[in-house]
Formats: C-alpha cells, sequence, structure tokens
C-alpha cells in the first residue's frame, strides 16, 4: 500500500505536527462535550428558571466542524460554542433571553457554576480552570423556516445606547453544509487521524477503535487547512486591538472553495489563495466583503468585521504575507532552521519548535535504524519507493583525527 | 559514483588519491562537499579510521554551536590546520562499519546525507538526534582495528 505523502516529506510532517498541537485534542473535544452536556443537565434541574424550557443543546461553529483550536494569543485556552435552543416565547426582549440563560447557569451563590460564569453580548461564557471556555448561545427555533433556523438575541450592555436586537441565524445548517462540502475523498484523514492520535496523551488506549464517522482526529485537509489559517489570523491579531476576521467566514471560504487534497501545504495555499480573491475583488470594488449564511440569508458572517476598509486591507496584508511564506519555504533552498524561522512567524513559537522536534525525532530515529531511502542523484526520501537506495547504519563519532 | 551522484565530480585522480567536489542536497538546502580518499596497497599497515574517505563540507562552513547539545559542531574529526573545515565522523572505524571493500557512493555519501540533515535539525534546536557515540579513553590510547 502506498504510504500517505504525509509520512513521505519532512516539511509535511512538520505542517501536520503544528496543526495537531494547535487543535483541540480528541480528549478534550470528549470533555468539552461532556461538559455542555452537564450545563444542559444543569438547566433543566428543579427549581431552575429554564425548567422545561430547553429544547436541546448542541455544538455550534468550531466544535461543530471539528475546526477548534487554541484562543487567540493563548494556546492552552479554547473555546467552545454551544447552542441552547430555548422554548421560550417570540418576540421576548432580547436581553431578557440573555438574562435567563445567565441566571439559570448562575445559580445561587455556592453552586457550581456560581463564579464561573459572564454574561455576554450574545451568549454566557463559563471559564473552567483549566482554560477551556463554553460559549452559550441562546436561541429561539423559527419553526417556519428551514431546519434549526432560529431567533438569536443581542444585547451590549457595555453600549447601553446600542439597541437590543434580534437577529435570525441557523448555525446548525452552516455546519451541515460545510461537513458535506468538505467530506474528504482520499486517504488524508485516515493518516492525519494516526498522527492525532499518537500525540494526543489523554487518549486512554490508542488502540480503541473509533466510528470513523464520530472520530474527532480523523479531518479533511479542507478542515486542517481551515485551523491553520485561523491559527495564522490569531497569530497576527495577537497584539493588535479590536476584532478579527471571525472565524466563521474563513469557514464560509474555505466551505465554498473545498477541495479534499492529500497534501495540507497545498490545501493552506490553495485556501490562502481563494480567500485572497475574495478580499481583493471586495476591495477593486471599493466595498466591504459582505458573505452570508447560505442556509439563511439573514444571517449575515461579516455584520462586525470588517466594518471599515482598512480593517479589510490589514488582512489582505496578512494573506500575502502568508502566501509569501509558504512560496518561500516550497520553493527556496531553505534549510531546516531557516524554515523553522519563517513558520514561527506564521504559526507562533510553541507549536512550531514542538512540531519540528518532534520530526527531528523521526528524522533521527529513521537514519539511525537506516529506515531512510537516497534518492538516486542525491536527496534522502523517508517512506519507501522505487526510485531510492537505502544504505546500511553507521554510527557518528568523533574525536580527534584517525590519520 | 556517477550514477548515483552524478554531480560530485572527480577533481584529481591518480594512483594514491581520488579528490570528489561538488553538490549534494539532502533535503531543500545544497551543501558543496569534498571527499578525499586515499589508496592503500598495503591494507594490513593501516586502520579503518586512517582509510576511511575523508569528508569536508566546503559550503557552506559548518556553524559552530558550543552552547548546543554535541556543540561546537556534532560528530566531526576537528581540522586543527583549517579549523573551518573539520571531517565528518560518518561511521564507527572500532565496529568496522566500513571497509576499503565498500563503495563510497552507498556508504559514505548516503551517510554524508544523514549527517547534514540531522545537522540542520541539529541548528534549528540545539540538539542531535542523528544518534552517535565518541570514543572512549581506551579506545583514544589504542588503535583502531586493521582493515584487515
Amino acid at each position: 500500500m502506498k504510504k500517505h505523502s504525509l509520512l513521505h516529506d519532512p516539511l509535511e510532517q512538520i505542517f501536520t505536527e503544528i496543526a495537531i498541537r494547535i487543535q483541540l485534542p480528541p480528549s478534550k473535544y470528549q470533555l468539552a462535550c461532556d461538559r455542555y452536556k452537564s450545563v444542559a443537565t444543569y438547566a433543566e434541574r428543579d427549581g431552575s428558571p429554564l425548567k422545561n424550557k430547553v429544547a436541546r443543546f448542541y455544538p455550534q461553529g468550531s466544535m461543530s466542524i471539528g475546526a477548534t483550536i487554541a484562543a487567540r494569543g493563548k494556546d492552552e485556552e479554547y473555546d467552545i460554542d454551544i447552542i441552547a435552543e430555548l422554548l421560550l416565547q417570540h418576540g421576548i426582549n432580547p436581553a431578557d433571553v440573555l438574562e435567563i440563560l445567565y441566571l439559570t447557569i448562575k445559580g445561587h451563590p455556592g453552586s457550581r457554576y456560581y463564579d464561573m460564569v459572564k454574561l455576554r453580548s450574545r451568549c454566557i461564557t463559563i471559564y473552567y480552570e483549566d482554560g477551556m471556555h463554553l460559549d452559550i448561545t441562546p436561541v429561539i427555533l423559527r419553526a417556519e423556516r428551514q431546519e434549526r433556523t432560529s431567533d438569536l438575541f443581542h444585547n451590549d450592555l457595555d453600549k447601553p445606547t446600542e439597541p437590543a436586537e434580534t437577529l435570525l441565524m441557523n448555525a446548525w445548517g452552516f455546519s451541515e453544509l460545510f461537513k458535506f462540502k468538505t467530506k474528504d475523498t482520499t486517504t488524508f484523514s485516515e493518516a492525519y487521524a494516526k498522527n492525532v492520535r499518537t500525540l494526543d496523551v489523554y487518549m486512554e488506549a490508542e488502540t480503541e477503535e473509533v466510528d470513523p464517522q464520530e472520530d474527532p482526529a480523523r479531518k479533511s485537509s479542507d478542515v486542517v487547512a481551515l485551523q491553520l489559517l485561523k491559527r495564522f489570523r490569531n497569530t497576527r491579531y495577537a497584539d493588535r486591538d479590536g476584532r478579527m476576521p471571525p472565524s466563521v467566514l474563513l469557514s464560509k471560504f474555505v466551505s465554498d472553495a473545498a477541495y479534499p487534497m492529500e497534501s495540507i501545504i497545498q490545501a493552506l495555499k490553495h485556501h490562502a489563495e481563494y480567500m485572497r480573491r475574495q478580499f481583493v475583488n471586495a476591495e477593486r470594488s471599493s466595498a466591504l466583503i459582505h458573505e452570508v449564511n447560505p442556509t439563511c440569508w439573514e444571517d449575515c458572517f461579516t455584520d462586525r468585521w470588517p466594518l471599515i476598509r482598512s480593517e479589510q486591507q490589514l488582512f489582505i496584508s496578512d494573506l500575502n504575507d502568508l502566501l509569501a511564506g509558504l512560496r518561500k519555504i516550497q520553493r527556496e533552498d531553505l534549510a531546516i532552521p531557516d524554515m523553522q524561522t519563517i513558520l514561527v512567524t506564521l504559526f507562533g513559537e510553541s507549536p512550531t519548535k514542538s512540531a519540528i522536534r518532534t520530526v527531528q525525532g523521526h528524522i533521527g530515529t529513521a537514519t539511525q535504524s537506516a529506515k531512510i531511502g537516497h534518492k538516486i542523484g542525491g536527496g534522502i526520501l523517508l517512506g519507501s519507493t522505487a526510485a531510492i537506495r537505502v544504505a546500511r547504519a553507521s554510527t557518528n563519532m568523533g574525536g580527534k583525527i584517525p590519520w | 559514483m556517477e550514477h548515483d551522484y552524478p554531480k560530485l565530480k572527480v577533481m584529481k585522480r591518480s594512483n594514491l588519491i581520488c579528490i570528489w567536489s561538488g553538490p549534494i542536497r539532502p533535503y531543500r538546502k545544497e551543501y558543496i562537499i569534498q571527499i578525499e580518499y586515499y589508496q592503500t596497497f598495503i591494507p594490513e599497515n593501516i586502520t579503518c579510521g586512517e582509510a576511511q574517505p575523508r569528508v569536508q563540507v566546503l559550503n557552506p562552513i559548518l556553524e559552530r554551536h558550543s552552547e548546543y547539545e554535541e556543540g561546537p559542531i556534532p560528530h566531526i574529526y576537528e581540522n586543527d590546520r583549517e579549523r573551518q573545515l573539520p571531517y565528518l565522523c560518518l561511521f564507527d572505524p572500532t565496529a568496522m562499519e566500513w571497509s576499503t571493500d565498500d563503495l563510497i557512493a552507498e556508504t559514505t555519501i548516503p551517510w554524508t546525507e544523514r549527517w547534514l540533515f540531522n545537522y540542520e535539525f541539529w541548528l534549528a534546536t540545539g540538539c542531535w538526534q542523528g544518534g552517535g557515540r565518541h570514543m572512549d579513553t581506551r579506545e583514544l590510547n589504542s588503535n583502531c582495528e586493521k582493515i584487515n
């Protein structure tokens, strides 16, 4: 069986290891699921303001499409997005919806989440000690519309003069569309999942069978590219004030340009180029990019960013840098330290250096055990193909010249 | 050599010596190396260590980092005459990992590629993962095994 390109090329291996390090590990994915189910159960406890008023909790955003990565500027923290579909009257004041959910989860002094929860403009957030944040967004179903289309509520307490709003959304519809369009039709996800499980130290049994349909470690190249794009965005905006391009917007672009590939680097380049073209096209029309949810046109993905042209232009400049970095790293006569320097600027120091140390370990083991091929004409190749020769192992020594 | 590494050209050849020089590219980065091999007519009189092909990296000059693991440069023979051009130590002479019966294109050059690849990672991380060992005092003070 032909080995996947993830195993052949050290640079693909490095990108794979970076991607694995920035994403929510499968064990934490399970923890997140357990936590939001606990919150759902708690919301329906006896005496709760929402007793018998919760239709369901379900993941939205990155959590629902398997694209969760560490939060902006914080390598060990994850934002988990959950929808709480409530059985409340239509036309209710947005501030009241947010308030009732907040009071339900907060509970009384000394209760489970009392000191952990904060009211935000469209959700409540539960802050766990291990750095995980659960954002729970209350919605009310609009049964007359497409499946799971719902009212979403906005009320910014920091801007009291800004009117509260009820907006339409369909996060579930978009995530289902995204998953359909980015379904892996290659061998990529299988090879990728094996690498993920190797690193996830919290997995109890690496040999445990996981249903491929449910396995959070299996991802298409489109999803991995999306995670790397988000990470790149987070790295760029770590020290900037203000909003950054929303993840749902990046997801929309990846969905529109979905094209399963065997190579992470090619997938990342493909999506960065496509994304850049969309922004550039908007600039050419002297307009701001405008994208909506294909499953709910009122659900605008660009209602909060960009608000001015300079925000859009800044991100175009960022994408130019990303593409230049990818071109340089692939084409030029670069040694590993130079690749590391470029990758640190793109994805941050911690995952990059950790990834390179891991790949170094693989290379070192392979060279010591002679499980490494040499191409006719020169060059090292990992994995086996017909066009390589194998040289036996040797032991590096050194010291005083023996001749 | 001509078949497996055609870019390594013979620079000097006589009954006693052959010198190749040229580029190799273990991964992306190109290195100019030189290999000197001295023919021996009485192999019983020299050691494996003495007979081995002598490999130097001419360009770029190998970086020295004393603060790194295995620094200043991992697994080399220091060249006191030209410190910038040490010789790579690619095998264990005491373990007879190489002999004059071996083809340089099947041993020395692939080992050089491996050494350089591990060297690149060493520059990036400060750690050497290419394995190897150092001679102990007994080995340093005694002769290596003769070839025959």
